[in-house]
């Protein structure tokens, strides 16, 4: 389930606009709260850019001192974040009525 | 202390030999450019690697993902043996590993049997080969014979699963 927030927030954060790893990172550790490590994101975004839900490019920029990769959400990415999200909002609010169903 | 990103960048190229060129080349540029990007942050080598985590392990979440279909999708003639090798040597390590649990198995039992006959319980089919004459100390032997079979049984069985798991980040 961890794998599936995780999934989620990335693509709810690329569709912001494209960012690349070290961004993403501190963005979903900082924004969202979520304990995510170098050596579970690189993986992850490996994984999404080849199922074709984000896609990647190398950008120089004149304030870096090297090239870095930004990952975008792709037309499918954006689907998958639509069907993700609704399904997401769909079972946390179900959760969340039946959790406090006995408190007044 | 002597910087250790090299050392590590090494171990993550070498794990990650079987993976398409291109596919190696980025993973490696993109790491580079991230600890970069921490060591200007002021991060220490050290703090830098640390989320990083085992160079090999975190190759190997990438190895996992080499399918046959990536493969295929591959125009060039070594990313396709690099594919298909990578994934029949998972499965011959599997074998090997599978197979030799069972051997440390059946010959656990079996100097379970002639443990057991020596003291009076079972009968046992003599052993393959002959154990030293040692006395008293036969059953300690015995027990750490069969307690080091049985480490080398639950060892291979580890390694055959490990071998086979897809994605070890899951």
């Amino acid at each position: 389930m961890y794998k599936g927030v995780l999934e989620l927030a990335l693509m709810s954060l690329l569709e912001d606009g494209a960012q690349y790893g070290l961004k993403i990172l501190d963005s979903l550790r900082e924004g969202a709260g979520l304990d995510l490590a170098e050596g579970t994101l690189y993986p992850l975004l490996h994984r999404l850019e080849k199922a074709g839900l984000i896609a990647a490019e190398w950008r120089h920029e004149a304030s870096a001192s090297h090239p870095r990769k930004y990952y975008g959400l792709t037309p499918a990415g954006t689907a998958e974040l639509k069907d993700q999200s609704e399904t997401w909002l769909d079972m946390t609010t179900r959760l969340n009525r039946f959790l406090t169903r006995r408190r007044p | 202390m002597s910087d250790p990103t090299e050392a590590w960048l090494r171990t993550l190229s070498h794990s990650l030999r079987d993976l398409p060129v291109k596919t190696q080349t980025d993973i490696q540029a993109e790491v580079r450019a991230h600890l970069a990007d921490r060591r200007e942050q002021g991060f220490s080598a050290e703090q830098a690697l640390k989320g990083f985590g085992d160079a090999a392990v975190f190759a190997r979440r990438f190895r996992a993902d080499v399918t046959f279909d990536e493969a295929l999708a591959q125009t060039h003639w070594r990313d396709l043996l690099a594919g298909l090798l990578s994934a029949i040597g998972r499965s011959v390590t599997a074998a090997i590993a599978l197979v030799s649990a069972g051997l440390c198995a059946l010959l656990a039992v079996r100097i379970a049997g002639l443990f057991g006959e020596k003291l009076g319980l079972l009968g046992a089919e003599p052993l393959p080969f002959v154990l030293p004459d040692i006395g008293f100390w036969i059953y300690p032997a015995y027990i750490l014979l069969l307690f080091t079979l049985w480490l080398a049984a639950r060892l291979s069985l580890k390694l055959a699963v490990t071998s086979l798991r897809m994605d070890p980040a899951q």
